[in-house]
């Protein structure tokens, strides 16, 4: 049985819900968010975590409702 | 032998539960506070921790914690930011270090993070149940439960509420393992707070060098905060514990902070003049050093950091130097008997959320001898009783002026038929402002959407509270709840008519021009509500989390068919309208405590006394 590394590249990987989801995407977008978290912190606070003050809110309540 | 009886229930199996918490230190130990009640309450979770490296050390001190897991950023994201790899390369990295947490489905899996990231890395994570920000199939973003919409549009969205963030943490995750997995089997009446609530690996010898003088009694000082403009100035700090050492001789200090506030450090230790009962571990602490410091102090006195969380959950009594953008009710010490000492007004640098240092006009507005005053008051609460006020005893020590710039908090728990939670009693008598105000309303208003049932309205406010401005204030927006309450009633039955429509029709691909046109219409007619809204509640601010919250409500609509939209459209602002209609209460209810009472004067009393005798 392939592993999850083995999948990833194009693949999808099921739920239990049955949902398929496309992992490639996600983990790009997952690695693109943290890097930007970093880049975002390191240049307002010199800190390179998250907080509650910061958020996905912008994608939201920014207009971009899809 | 105790045999158990029939009336015993069965232990629940194991719960499988994932807690995401990929925030700073103090997110951290809240989270921990929440899983403690929810851990008590159910003994059968399972609780696995992931955490970021820096800030993983907290959970792998507590023993009930199952499992810690660890995110290496250094190791996935460094090579990034160096340039050494590209992000291709480094989707590797993450697959491999996301492969077991993936491998077998999770019965619960929490995410407190609310960030973005967070919400790609829950959704790529199999689980039965999911709590906080996640991807839909289409990879949108999605808040998976109601708490969730709260913190997206009223936390997030800065709209004044007064719930503590560990009261929202643990309320969403004991209501979903209540409705998922029943009934709690555990005490739900013991403490969550101990001196032991983490398993330190500290060598004692290790301990017994900082620890001088057994007999003191200990303030630890935490000097740094999470941003330079949350923090006191050490010139403050070194005045303070002067005051402190000059009244208190019994007392000794601790300095603590990071390598970063050594500077400060110094600078205190030189203003008291090298002083012995001044001890500075300022960048010598590690995690078990600082936690046993602080669980040995009898104060810790900090500005918003994650040492003010780190006290509450070892029930060390706090004293929170609250200044720069800080909500210290969503985000202060958590527990009895803590004080909050804040400035009187929000400067307008922290409204706007400015970096930068010099523009934050609260900075100066607490005093070193406005915070030795409160704290002195603290100190001896178990003499005078809190008999004596606030005002009476600053006057005692001639610095009355200093009350003018700054607000003084006590924190309290509540009564679980009040509610529950904390709350920060004001202990001066002082105008309550709208800020103020709306956020007692919209801690109400989540209570009633998510809890299921409310306190009586306006039992937190005092006659004396209520300010002429606040009542101006109050009949401005009184017709605009009204406004709202119209539009949020004519979008449900809009809604209604799409949701009647929809079902009426065949398919949703092949239809009447006529039923075309209709619909068109109706669609067009919740657009224009939508906007009205917006309109309103950008007119009057107190208002505005109403339009966030539609918002959110709105992005989270499920269903494809016109049908289940119009349906779920209807019940939103049924919801919402629900929401204004308590707002409308709060409005209704602070005018007519504010009301003038005839009171009988002497006389009137005298003479009919007088005519009955």
């Amino acid at each position: 049985m392939a592993t999850f590394t083995d999948r990833l590249m194009g693949e999808v990987i099921e739920n239990p819900e049955g949902q398929e989801r496309d992992v490639e995407l996600l983990l790009n977008r997952l690695l693109h968010c943290l890097v930007d978290e970093v880049k975002q912190h390191t240049a307002t606070q010199g800190s390179t975590s998250h907080s509650f003050e910061n958020s996905a809110k912008g994608e939201i309540l920014g207009g971009d409702i899809k | 032998m105790n045999l158990p009886s029939q009336a015993d229930p069965k232990p629940l199996p194991p719960v499988r539960c994932l807690v995401i918490q990929l925030a700073r230190l103090g997110d951290t130990i809240q989270s921990l506070m929440a899983l403690r009640a929810a851990k008590q309450l159910y003994p059968s979770l399972e609780i696995h921790f992931l955490a970021r490296e820096r800030f993983a050390v907290a959970a792998k001190r507590v023993p009930w914690i199952q499992k810690v897991i660890s995110f290496p950023a250094d190791q996935i994201l460094g090579p990034i930011l160096l340039g050494d790899k590209n992000a291709p390369e480094s989707l590797g990295d993450l697959a491999r270090w996301i492969a077991p947490l993936v491998k077998d489905p999770w019965d619960v899996v929490v995410n407190w993070t609310f960030s973005e990231a967070s919400s790609y890395l829950t959704a790529l994570i199999p689980s039965r149940v999911k709590l906080g920000y996640t991807r839909r199939r289409d990879s949108s973003f999605s808040g998976a439960d109601g708490w969730s919409h709260f913190i997206q549009a009223i936390v997030q969205g800065k709209v004044n509420q007064n719930i503590h963030l560990t009261d929202i943490l643990t309320t969403q995750l004991l209501t979903a393992l209540q409705i998922h997995f029943g009934e709690p089997t555990g005490d739900g009446n013991s403490t969550v707070t101990s001196k032991t609530f983490f398993s330190l690996a500290l060598n004692e010898s290790e301990l017994e060098t900082v620890i001088q003088g057994e007999s003191k009694s200990w303030i630890s000082i935490q000097l740094g905060a999470g941003q330079a403009t949350k923090a006191w100035d050490a010139e403050n700090w070194a005045k303070l514990i002067q005051h402190i050492l000059k009244r208190n001789p019994e007392h000794s200090i601790y300095l603590l902070g990071g390598k970063e506030d050594e500077e400060k450090a110094n600078l205190i230790l030189r203003e008291v003049d090298g002083d012995a009962n001044v001890v500075s571990l300022v960048g010598k602490t590690g995690y078990d050093l600082w936690t046993s410091v602080v669980a040995r102090s009898q104060w810790l006195f900090a500005a918003d950091t994650a040492a003010i969380h780190l006290a509450s959950v070892l029930g060390v009594r706090v004293f929170n130097i609250s200044v720069g953008p800080v909500r210290y009710f969503e985000t202060g010490p958590y527990g009895n008997g803590h004080y909050v000492i804040a400035p009187a007004h929000i400067c307008e640098a922290c409204n706007r959320e400015s970096l930068h240092l010099n523009e934050h006009t609260c900075r100066t507005d607490i005093s070193a001898e406005a915070a030795y005053a409160t704290w002195a008051y603290a100190a001896k609460e178990w003499a005078h009783r809190r008999m004596v006020s606030l005002e009476t005893h600053f006057s005692e020590l001639g610095w009355s002026d200093k009350l003018n710039s700054i607000r003084i908090f006590r924190s309290r728990i509540r009564n679980s038929s009040d509610g529950g939670g904390v709350q920060y009693e004001p202990q001066l008598k002082k105008p309550l402002s709208m800020e103020e105000w709306t956020g007692m309303v919209m801690g109400h208003m989540a209570r009633a959407w998510y809890c299921g049932w409310l306190p009586p309205i306006g039992k937190e406010i005092t006659r004396e509270a209520i300010s002429p401005q606040l009542i101006q204030k109050l009949r401005e927006i009184s017709e605009s709840t009204q406004v709202l309450s119209k539009i949020c009633l004519q979008a449900s039955q809009t809604a209604k008519a799409l949701n009647q429509r929809g079902s009426a029709l065949k398919s949703e691909k092949v239809m009447g021009l006529r039923d075309r046109t209709e619909i068109q219409e109706l669609g067009k007619t919740l657009t224009e509500l939508e906007g009205l809204m917006e309109r309103v509640t950008n007119t009057h601010p107190p208002l505005k989390g109403f339009s966030q919250m539609s918002k959110v409500l709105m992005h989270h609509l499920q269903g494809t068919q016109l049908s289940d939209l119009g349906k779920e459209t209807a019940e939103s602002y049924k919801q919402l309208n629900e929401g204004i209609q308590l707002f409308k209460q709060w409005i209704q209810s602070t005018l007519d405590i504010a009301k003038p009472v005839a009171v009988k004067s002497a006389t009137i009393s005298t003479f009919e006394k007088e005519i009955s005798t």
